[in-house]
């Protein structure tokens, strides 16, 4: 599997994958301390004239806290559009460009192929928003003073990493059942925003991946039945997906032309 | 190496292929030919695992294809009509990926035997046409297998990139390998086949060595330019002739097949009663394009 694992980080790092969605991570981590502590104070006293932008501040009483809170609302927002659309070609592209049919007569196993895919992007979508989220902690704690520690940002960092690997497995099955890219990126926001929607609707949202965004924003490293269910929960579902896919490839025509 | 039987391809209504049969023998070259949508390429992602018939008995390399798992099971080399890399690798990143990195020394030989040393650092998106289709070739070679089928591999290239493809395709039999490869480039197949095939609309035509059809299509032809157009009572006439096998008219030029080469005096008799005016006037032997065109218009 090391060849498998090698062409997908040089794929990360040569497409500009990997660059499009850290760079993407990290502006919001940057951007998010300054909208809050600088450009807001600015709009609202323009909008209630006589009112200092210190003035401001103080009645908006911001902390490092809502700040990152803040940021992990917004990223889990456009963030899963960014990831939905960077690599909605993952599996897609592959059968649609019929990539994979000299490496499967080769000898190329699906499991292989599939798994190093998982493996190299789940370990890049799981350190990109911890990183990010280190990157907003350090630099809203410099704009608002330090509130918390270190381990419920990794804490909090993990668990949207954690949730950001049921992203990318929705995006490997949709990608084999739609063979297009895009649709294939589509989908999986449908999928995504649909069962955080209806999960809120229901009130049911520990019983979904989204359990994994409400427990993340806490920041509050505990072991308790409502982290484990949605982290047993979305671990299935991965399963299942990835399941889902492999079974789709095996039964795949490959090299065939479009219109057939 | 190769047999197929009875094998049959649907496409939702469309049976691309209605009746293959197929026998490639150890350490041949067999040419597959057949117009475009004849169903070549059809038959080959079957050969190759690659898609499932819908009926009918396929073995390759001694396994059921239709039993078939996985392509890879197959232990062949396979070349897609447009072989499709990752354009960010190079080509020794490439072999390299597809070997599953077990055998450096082996990628190395097929970089220098294809040609590719020089570019081995280069990045596969900015390769020529006949450098991707040669590093097809030596991906098709990465597991070293003794059975290749490659789907036209020559077709898109000019003639210096055909010939060096050609050359590979040979200097490959010498190394005791066999090659079934499809193409609907005639010459090509004269140049270096053993066994011809011939299939239009998903059905065998013909399958023959090359030696033994050339020798049972050795009826002489004549390819006549009359001066000024001829009238087509003449040509009705001229059709009428003892010992004329077939005769087609292209523009002001047509073209005669013959049962002997005495039956040339009685044409040229024929043309000078007539009062036609020869341009030109040439004897020729009967070409695998002469069969193949003759195949595809009785069907």
């Amino acid at each position: 599997m090391k060849t498998e694992i090698i062409k997908e980080l040089r794929y990360a790092i040569r497409s500009g994958r990997a660059l499009i969605l850290f760079a993407s991570f990290l502006f919001f981590a940057l951007l998010t301390p300054v909208m809050l502590k600088v450009v807001l104070p600015m709009v609202l006293s323009g909008q209630l004239g006589g009112e200092t932008t210190q003035g401001i501040s103080g009645l908006t009483d911001m902390t490092q806290l809502d700040c990152i809170r803040n940021y992990m609302d917004d990223v889990l927002q456009i963030g899963t559009i960014i990831i939905a659309f960077t690599l909605c070609g993952l599996t897609a592209s592959e059968i649609r460009d019929n990539t994979w049919v000299l490496p499967l007569c080769a000898g190329k196993r699906f499991g292989r192929m599939v798994g190093a895919k998982l493996l190299v992007f789940g370990v890049l979508m799981v350190l990109i928003p911890i990183i990010a989220l280190l990157v907003d902690y350090g630099y809203s704690g410099l704009l608002f003073g330090f509130e918390i520690g270190v381990i419920p940002i990794l804490y909090g960092g993990l668990l949207q990493g954690i949730y950001v690997l049921f992203l990318l497995s929705c995006l490997m099955t949709w990608g084999v059942i739609i063979r297009r890219p895009i649709p294939a990126g589509f989908l999986t926001l449908v999928t995504a925003f649909g069962i955080h929607f209806i999960s809120s609707l229901l009130n049911i949202q520990r019983w979904t991946p989204s359990g994994l965004l409400v427990e993340a924003q806490k920041l509050m490293p505990s072991v308790t039945p409502s982290l484990l269910i949605p982290i047993a929960v979305t671990a299935l579902i991965i399963v299942f997906m990835t399941v889902l896919t492999l079974s789709r490839l095996r039964n795949l025509e490959w090299n065939v032309r479009a219109a057939q | 190496m190769i047999t197929v039987k009875g094998l049959q391809k649907k496409f939702k209504n469309f049976y691309a292929l209605k009746n293959v049969d197929m026998h490639v023998k150890k350490g041949e070259i067999y040419g597959f030919i057949g117009p475009n949508g004849s169903g070549k390429t059809s038959t080959m992602n079957i050969l190759a695992g690659l898609s499932r018939p819908a009926q009918g008995e396929c073995t390759v390399n001694g396994l059921d294809v239709t039993k078939l798992t996985h392509p890879g099971d197959l232990k062949i080399g396979y070349l897609p009509e447009d072989p499709k890399f990752y354009p960010w690798m190079t080509a020794h990143e490439t072999l390299d990926y597809l070997s599953g990195g077990r055998n450096t020394g082996h990628t190395g030989e097929i970089l220098r035997w294809t040609g590719l040393l020089d570019a081995r650092n280069r990045r596969v998106g900015g390769f020529s046409r006949g450098m991707k289709q040669r590093l097809g070739i030596g991906a098709a070679l990465i597991r070293n297998p003794e059975l290749l089928i490659l789907d036209e591999p020559s077709s898109a290239l000019d003639p210096e990139g055909r010939s060096e493809v050609l050359r590979l395709i040979k200097d490959l039999k010498g190394m005791g390998k066999t090659i079934l490869f499809s193409t609907h480039i005639l010459d090509d197949v004269e140049r270096i086949c053993d066994t011809v095939g011939m299939i239009d609309a998903g059905q065998m035509l013909f399958e023959k060595p090359l030696a033994q059809l050339q020798k049972e299509n050795t009826q002489p032809i004549f390819d006549i330019t009359p001066v000024h157009p001829v009238e087509s009572s003449i040509l009705d006439a001229l059709e009428q002739l003892t010992g004329l096998v077939s005769l087609a008219k292209s523009g002001k030029s047509f073209t005669i097949k013959v049962a002997d080469n005495g039956v040339s005096v009685s044409v040229m008799r024929f043309l000078a009663d007539s009062g036609i005016l020869i341009e030109s006037f040439s004897l020729r032997k009967a070409r695998l394009e002469d069969l193949f065109l003759q195949g595809v218009n009785t069907k």
